[in-house]
């Protein structure tokens, strides 16, 4: 400890060069270390500005909504396989740089991330073998100047989210009351068209519109190309904050070698990826094109098309911040 | 600061006594020796004069990490109880971190995971004669409502529209309640064409009692007392995720931040099962008009243990007055329901006074 020691000098007695001296040492050798300095002695007014918090990035800078589709085209996704920025015509939304060197001097880069996941209903529990689409969302970081589709992504561990619904309206088709069976029938091979469904025989049809006042039969009050009055919309929120220790760089079997002096960013991203069954006919009938419903070789024959549907991230947010060590 | 150096000026000529001497080094002497602060310092100190972690320290908990010797921890939330956990009945932690704290503070804390429910929330066969999947059950093997091709999962809860079709014209849509509607299609020249055909699927059918009252909480404690808590997240969503967040005071010493959760069935308490709910002398639901007290909001009980294919299909053909195959060519029901909770992340920043 930097302590002065002061010699002792009585009254009286004679103060030698030697004694005073030493007074004179003791203060020009002071080196000023923590204990020199009170408890809770140094206040805010000389603690920097951004002392803790080093470096802080916002992604999107403005609040304007944004959103991300995420195609299903590509091949059939599971659990654990995602799309990247690039890939979907999202990296410049979803994607946010931690424009900062990040070294191995102790600091620390949190990542917080939201958006709100949008997944449209399209009857899937009544078709096929009936498993609503499960979507996975999950934060991602990678080391490289520009990152795309073709980066080295890390997943940010500890952030994957699953969201889907247990239930689903339907698929538009006879049993809703649907008149599309009329001459379908006969193409079947059926003697005649086949009138619609009576309303009064089937009151649990609620699904299904009245016929209006000038006589014309009604219709499926759904509508799966424009997934009106399909009422199981799935609305879910993935939210996430990560911690990236320098350390995790060199855990995270980068194809790159990590240079020892650190690297000059980081970036992170949101990516995506949907589950669906095999079974259901994906990607032989990829979405929106997909023919299954009407093509009467097809298991869906009898109901309308069958349009599997895109998920949507919206209005999402990311933000870093380096903590010093 | 209060520094008054020197005290004693001496005059030319003077000799110097030694109290003065020492008073006049005693008065900076003592500020330097352990006194010195703010006052004493010009300006603002370079950023690096502070040492590391003098103005907080991280603390984080994930599944699974890059560490683990399996890839992830599954934790599955225990049928036991309908009370908070910390950890499961494979001792697997939700998640949790424990830190010592040289100064008070306060700590910010986030944490998010994802779960997946499996079952199908039935609890016995007379619950399962009781939804409408009950005369609908596949007799062409696996685990799908009759069709042929399989539709709609039985192993999932019953609600909503779920998709079923048929060859013969016993079957019943939906399986009595309310009446039996069993209109088949007609042709224009008023020929039937019989029921659920495979011509005119898919089929839906409605269900009007979902097995959607299973649940989820999540809180977040600081030594045992609530930081945050959750709200109910029910089965409904069949995969979801979670986020609390939160901020606490943090004394000096050991502290041990856990997130707990809990998996109950979260029904209402009911005083009468005389209305509504109560059957007729035909066993049909629906006759009488509602005569049920609601004593209160949410009775959380433990959630019905999940059992794989437990409930019989014979069982519940006796209950619902249908035959099913006997032959086997079919799967028995799942029973109960089962919670578990896969990717973790807490992350506690636990800043100084």
């Amino acid at each position: 400890m930097a302590i002065i020691k002061v010699p002792n000098i009585v009254s009286g007695d004679t103060l030698s060069s030697s004694t005073y001296n030493e007074l004179q040492e003791n203060i020009q050798d002071l080196k000023v270390e923590q204990e020199n300095i009170a408890q809770e002695g140094i206040n805010k007014s000389k603690v920097p500005t951004n002392v803790l918090l080093k470096n802080r990035f916002f992604s999107p800078e403005t609040t304007s909504s944004n959103s991300i589709t995420y195609p299903l085209a590509g091949g059939e996704m599971r659990e654990g396989e995602f799309l990247f920025p690039g890939s979907g015509g999202f990296a410049s939304k979803s994607l946010i740089t931690h424009n900062t060197p990040f070294s191995n001097d102790g600091s620390q880069i949190i990542c917080r991330a939201s958006a709100e996941v949008f997944i449209q209903d399209y009857g899937s529990r009544t078709f096929f073998q009936g498993v609503p689409p499960t979507c996975i969302v999950q934060l991602f970081y990678c080391l490289e100047e520009s990152p795309d589709v073709s980066s080295d992504w890390k997943p940010c561990l500890g952030t994957k989210q699953m969201f889907s619904l247990a239930f689903s309206s339907k698929i538009p088709s006879d049993s809703g009351g649907n008149f599309h069976m009329k001459n379908k029938m006969v193409d079947l091979g059926h003697s005649h068209p086949v009138n619609r469904r009576d309303f009064d025989d089937r009151p649990d049809l609620f699904t299904y519109d009245n016929e209006d006042a000038l006589g014309n039969p009604g219709a499926d009050s759904y509508n799966v190309e424009t997934n009106s009055k399909m009422f199981f919309d799935g609305r879910f929120s993935y939210t996430t904050s990560f911690l990236l220790n320098y350390e995790d760089l060199a855990l995270s079997d980068f194809t790159a070698s990590i240079p020892s002096s650190g690297v000059n960013k980081v970036s992170f991203c949101l990516a995506g990826g949907v589950y669906l069954p095999s079974s259901i006919g994906f990607p032989a009938h990829p979405p929106g094109t997909a023919t299954v419903g009407t093509n009467l070789d097809n298991y869906g024959k009898g109901c309308g098309q069958v349009r599997f549907r895109n998920f949507e991230l919206q209005n999402f947010s990311l933000s870093t911040v380096a903590l010093r060590a | 600061m209060a520094i008054k150096f020197p005290k004693v000026h001496v005059k030319s000529g003077e000799i110097i006594h030694p109290d003065d001497l020492l008073n006049n080094a005693a008065e900076f002497v003592n500020e330097l020796n352990g006194s010195i602060d703010s006052d004493n310092l010009k300006g603002t100190p370079h950023i690096e004069s502070f040492s590391s972690k003098c103005f907080h320290e991280v603390y984080r908990f994930r599944r699974p990490d890059l560490v683990d010797v399996l890839p992830l921890t599954t934790f599955t939330c225990p049928s036991s109880t309908s009370a908070y956990v910390k950890k499961d009945l494979e001792n697997n932690q939700l998640a949790g971190v424990e830190f010592d704290s040289d100064t008070d503070g306060w700590a910010i804390i986030d944490f998010n995971s994802t779960f997946k429910w499996t079952g199908t929330g039935i609890t016995s066969a007379a619950m399962a004669a009781d939804l409408q999947v009950a005369a609908l059950m596949s007799e062409t093997g696996g685990p799908y409502l009759e069709s042929g091709i399989g539709m709609s999962r039985t192993n999932m809860p019953a609600g909503g529209w779920m998709g079923v079709s048929g060859e013969d014209t016993t079957r019943y849509n939906p399986c009595q309640r309310g009446g039996e509607y069993s209109s088949n299609l007609m042709d224009t020249i008023g020929s039937r064409v019989d029921g659920l055909s495979v011509q005119n699927f898919p089929l839906g059918q409605w269900s009007d009692v979902p097995v959607d009252f299973y649940c989820l909480q999540f809180r977040i404690t600081i030594n045992g007392n609530l930081v945050s808590e959750s709200g109910h997240l029910f089965n409904g969503n069949w995969r979801n995720a979670i986020y609390l967040c939160g901020a606490t005071p943090v004394v000096a010493g050991k502290n041990r931040i856990d997130v707990e959760v809990r998996a109950f069935t979260a029904i209402e308490l009911k005083t009468s099962r005389v209305g509504i709910g109560a059957r007729d002398e035909d066993n049909l639901r629906g006759k009488f008009q509602p005569f049920q007290m609601v004593s209160s909001d949410v009775h959380p009980s433990p959630l019905p243990e999940f059992e794989s294919r437990a409930i019989s299909l014979e069982d519940i053909g006796v209950l619902a007055g249908v035959t099913f195959d006997t032959k086997g060519n079919h799967d028995d029901l799942d029973k109960g329901i089962k919670c578990e909770i896969l990717d973790r992340h807490l992350l506690v920043q636990l800043r100084k006074r």
